[in-house]
């Protein structure tokens, strides 16, 4: 702000207040006032159009651009990823030729289309975003010419004052009567200049909303057209897809599902799709081992004729999967074929062997748990179990009290397990609420882990 | 970070040091990397189609929405120009539909078929990663476990029972560090096999969601034109209406209040 602009304010400033508060005398223009209304409201749509036009026009073209850049990403799944292939059956899933031909004939319609728009969208810039803009330009210099004339108002309303209160002045001294001369000489003077600048714009502001409402007009429509056009050449083009890897007909959805299948499962089977879950669930206590048969979950009842409980069978296992157990062990189902089947476990001795390492290998991340898991899974790669790890011994917490009776026999199968004989009693020293965990016990000053569901408390 | 945990990345650091220094061998397993290299790159595709397939529904509702604002805004010059025509208001109900109809339409199926997809499979890197990691420390600690025992058969201590022990250790180092190698390297191309039959379904998605909304946004859109001057078209074409929109905006820069300098004296 000028020196000059500067000390005008000064001066203008107590009128202001007195305006604010309505003190003294504020000239009002009604006609002046509705004119100035209606500005402000062309001055807000003007600054929409321009910005909202040109948003559109970025909107059209981002679309155009992630198309492509997404048939290109596609692209990269389909291609075949270099690297050796160890598994012959994935070989086949490898790559997509037809899915990459289908992506170069996507790639080139949209680009065909993004040229072809290319005119049309430039269009929009020239033809709405630019005129937008011109007009936003000169909305922009009536309004410095709208605050001018407020200011002469303000002036106006200020000498006006001055002169009613010298003017309302009884016994005027010389002083006062010079006052009052300059006083009215000014007003004179502030109100022909005030006069001068609203009479511009009580009669202009009128015209310029006429011509606002000539110009908007060719100006929609041009711009409806231009998205009449681009729709219309993104419809036909889009129409003419003729790319046979499209089936385009049927119902988007319904078509998903079907290609679909059960691929998500089929994927969220593979453990290391769950791998934190693993390691968060494994660090539970008493998820340290799963216990032998908790996924069978045969009725002991069967079982009382012998002693020994009911063999692990991974048939029904797999079909039924851990109805019982929390959200966290629903994924495995299918994993759990993978280690039933592997050859580690055809050792003829694994009805039970195999019943401890199985469910513990399918849970996921063998590992992310603690190395209790990996004694019982320690024959199946071969190793000797003798060298197996001491199992972690978490008691002291537990209250020493509590006891339970063995239902059937259990032996040992990795340091750290009790063994016992159904009817044996074992005090606890740690056990979750859940009965297929594994539990803490003491048995004969011996300290060691045992399946909660070979027990009765 | 737990103290365990800082032990160990005190330890696997030092490790990692005597591995640059030659002092530990280094486990390499060609057929793992190969893996986890291929991994890599479907990591980085599959993160850029979902990030593309964001940015495809965030362009779409852009426009749809400035268009919409657009929309209103002639309705109100309409409106305040008193030039009631009403093809302001057929625009605006026009594409207020195409807002509200048709793009919200395809909001869901887009999203079920084409975005949710791809996000939950970009979500099952973070723990494949993770296991990537744990597998880098198992083998280092592996690795560790095996130098002190080289070390420990090199220089014969009093103590008999170290080398057995910490064979011992290797040895279950080696078994942690061989079940995930084994996991990773047998699971990883199984979900890089299954990235196309996962993905694909999306593609053929994505395009029908696309054809859908042109089809319907023209249709809805040409509708419009009827209430328009059967001229305009022409007017259109020739440039007409271009010049309707120059010669207005010339008259207005003719007007006083716009050529009175403003920022002289006064």
């Amino acid at each position: 702000m000028s020196l000059r602009g500067f000390t005008k304010g000064v001066v203008r400033a107590p009128q202001n207040f007195k305006q604010k508060f309505n003190i003294g005398q504020t000239t009002k223009d009604s006609v002046y006032l509705d004119a100035e209304r209606r500005f402000k409201e062309l001055e807000q749509e003007t600054k929409k159009l321009h910005d909202e036009s040109k948003k559109y026009f970025d909107g059209v073209n981002g679309m155009l651009k992630h198309q492509i850049e997404f048939s290109k990403a596609i692209e990269e799944i389909y291609k075949p990823i270099s690297g050796k292939m160890s598994d012959p059956t994935a070989m086949k899933l490898e790559s997509k030729p037809e899915g990459i031909q289908a992506c170069e004939q996507y790639r080139n319609l949209v680009q065909e289309l993004q040229q072809i728009l290319k005119p049309e969208l430039e269009m929009i810039d020239a033809r709405v975003v630019q005129p937008a803009f011109q007009l936003l330009e000169i909305v922009k210099g009536i309004r410095k010419l709208l605050t001018k004339r407020n200011h002469k108002q303000v002036d106006l309303d200020r000498y006006t004052n001055t002169y009613n209160k010298l003017n309302d002045k009884k016994d005027k001294s010389l002083k006062d009567e010079k006052a009052f001369y300059k006083a009215e000489s000014d007003l004179e003077a502030a109100r022909q200049e005030y006069d001068y600048y609203n009479d511009i714009l009580k009669t202009e502001l009128p015209r310029l909303f006429e011509l606002e409402a000539a110009f908007i007009k060719p100006l929609f429509e041009t711009f409806y057209y231009i998205q009449l056009n681009v729709f219309y050449t993104m419809h036909e083009h889009m129409q003419g897809i003729k790319i046979p890897y499209f089936d385009l007909q049927s119902d988007i959805e319904e078509c998903f599902n079907a290609k679909r299948g059960d691929v998500q499962e089929r994927a969220e089977a593979i453990g290391i799709t769950h791998f934190s879950l693993g390691k968060k669930t494994s660090r539970l206590p008493g998820n340290n081992k799963i216990p032998p048969h908790h996924a069978g979950q045969q009725p002991y009842s069967a079982s009382t004729s012998s002693s020994l409980p009911p063999p692990y069978s991974p048939g029904s296992t797999g079909s039924t999967g851990y109805p019982q157990e929390k959200g966290a062990y629903t994924p495995p189902t299918a994993a759990y074929t993978a280690p039933a089947a592997a050859p580690a476990y055809t050792a003829p001795n694994t009805a039970v062997t195999g019943s401890s390492t199985a469910p513990a290998y399918s849970y996921g991340a063998p590992a992310a748990a603690p190395q209790p898991v990996m004694s019982p899974a320690a024959p199946s790669y071969g190793y000797q179990a003798p060298v197996a790890s001491p199992a972690p011994v978490a008691s002291p917490a537990a209250p020493a009290a509590e006891t339970c009776t063995a239902l059937y026999d259990y032996t040992a199968q990795a340091e750290g397990d009790l063994t016992f004989t159904a009817g044996t009693v074992i005090e606890i020293l740690q056990r979750s609420d859940n009965p297929n965990d594994w539990w803490t016990g003491r048995l004969n000053g011996q300290t060691g882990v045992f399946p909660g569901n070979y027990v009765q408390l | 970070m737990s103290w365990t945990g800082f032990k160990k990345a005190v330890n696997r650091a030092g490790t990692s040091v005597m591995m640059k220094t030659g002092h530990v061998e280094k486990t390499v397993d060609r057929e793992y990397e190969i893996e986890e290299r291929r991994f890599r790159t479907m990591e980085a595709a599959v993160e850029k189609m979902q990030k593309e397939a964001k940015g495809y529904l965030d362009s779409l509702r852009a426009m749809t929405i400035a268009q919409m604002r657009i929309a209103e805004t002639i309705d109100a010059f309409y409106g305040d120009s008193g030039a009631k025509d009403g093809v302001g208001k057929y625009y605006l109900t026009a594409v207020e539909e195409i807002d509200a109809e048709t793009v919200k339409s395809l909001d869901g199926p887009y999203r079920t078929t084409v975005l949710d997809p791809i996000s939950r499979f970009c979500a099952y890197f973070p723990d494949i990663n993770d296991a990537i990691k744990k597998r880098s420390h198992k083998m280092m600690d592996y690795d560790a476990a095996r130098a002190k025992v080289k070390r420990a058969i090199e220089k014969p201590s009093d103590d008999v029972t170290k080398v057995p022990r910490l064979e011992k250790e290797a040895a279950q180092a080696k078994e942690l560090y061989d079940a995930l190698n084994t996991q990773l390297t047998e699971e990883l191309p199984q979900l890089i096999a299954l990235r196309v039959p996962y993905l694909d379904p999306s593609f053929e998605a994505l395009v029908k969601i696309q054809l859908r909304f042109c089809q319907e946004a023209y249709v809805r859109l040409a509708h419009v034109q009827q209430y328009l001057d059967a001229n305009t078209r022409e007017a259109y074409a020739s440039g007409e209406l271009d010049n309707h929109v120059e010669q207005c905006l010339q008259q207005m820069k003719e007007l006083t209040i716009t050529t009175i300098p403003t920022s002289s004296r006064g």
